[in-house]
């Protein structure tokens, strides 16, 4: 069983991470809070009792549900916004989504002082290329490079098979060489 | 990442992976507070869970309750059952005796196997067992 300081360094270790993780998902800011709060509640109130060791997949295996849960729930809070109002104006519509995605990109720099401006510049567009993958990619990506799982444990945690993740993984290093030389940042 | 990942991953998401961490390393004070602040109201879940942890573990297993419940019960009923047919229960110089009898050959070597013979040969000591 994980003591409370095991968990509190477990959490303090992932939480920037994990936060980065529903941002690129959510592209919201706030949303994205939200989601890594409710992934510790639920990790705490119900894997306590579990090893340490188990608490890395467990913390993204709820994670990654939650994304998909608040997929789910937009989803079906669009078609009753839809049914309701048929006569939503398009313009509107299309000025909404230019202001999250400009929400999504101020969320996208981090402002640090000691970085250049070059840097920052390139972390931004890095991370705009990793919100743009596909998500299953995407997923597949993150967990397996920047989180360390191995083929198995990704395939538990989004669900599917090995050679499912063995395929976005691959798909997703290729999208980004791709775009990373398009924007000139070619390794 | 150990080595040999990045070794297979190659150059491409070793870069990525670079900037992710550096990006991981600049979020700014009021994302950190936040982040705080989701932890500590996690942990003190934690708290409040192992401070009530008995309760909660019956409240989240009912079976368990339950189950509890029967083994209390059947405890209980076992001692005011025994307590009824072993009044005052056993000496040490009552099993003595016992013993001795048994030597003797006064009692049968099953009398310990039966609680009425003992209770019976307690209140009078004569053999029981004729026939």
């Amino acid at each position: 069983m994980a003591t409370h300081l095991e968990i509190d360094h477990f959490l303090a270790e992932v939480e920037r991470r994990a936060y980065k993780h529903a941002l690129y998902a959510l592209h919201d800011h706030h949303t994205a809070l939200d989601v890594v709060q409710n992934a510790m509640m639920k990790l705490v109130e119900r894997y306590a009792d579990k090893p340490v060791q188990e608490l890395p997949m467990l913390f993204q295996r709820i994670l990654q549900n939650a994304i998909h849960d608040h997929f789910r729930r937009a989803k079906v809070r669009d078609f009753w916004v839809r049914l309701v109002s048929p006569l939503r104006d398009k313009d509107e519509e299309n000025t909404e989504t230019l202001e999250s995605l400009a929400a999504g990109a101020e969320d996208y720099v981090s402002p640090s002082p000691e970085d250049s401006a070059m840097e920052r510049q390139h972390l931004a567009l890095i991370e705009q290329a990793i919100g743009e993958l596909p998500a299953r990619q995407r997923e597949a990506f993150l967990l397996r490079y920047w989180e360390g799982m191995d083929v198995a444990e990704t395939a538990e945690i989004m669900g599917c098979s090995q050679g499912s993740v063995k395929t976005h993984s691959f798909r997703a290093v290729n999208t980004l060489a791709q775009k990373l030389k398009k924007i000139g940042i070619a390794p | 990442m150990n080595e040999q990942d990045f070794e297979t991953i190659g150059p491409v998401a070793r870069r990525v992976i670079g900037a992710l961490d550096r990006g991981t390393r600049h979020l700014d004070a009021g994302t950190l507070s936040r982040l705080y602040d989701s932890r500590r109201r996690a942990l003190s879940t934690l708290h409040a869970h192992h401070a009530g942890q008995g309760l909660l573990v019956l409240r989240r297993h009912p079976a368990l309750f339950v189950g509890l419940g029967l083994i209390s019960l059947f405890v209980v009923g076992l001692w005011f059952g025994l307590g009824r047919f072993v009044p005052g229960g056993s000496s040490v110089s009552d099993t003595s005796r016992l013993d001795i009898q048994l030597l003797t050959g006064e009692l049968p070597p099953q009398v310990f196997a039966d609680w009425s013979l003992v209770t019976r040969e307690n209140v009078d000591a004569v053999c029981l067992t004729d026939s």
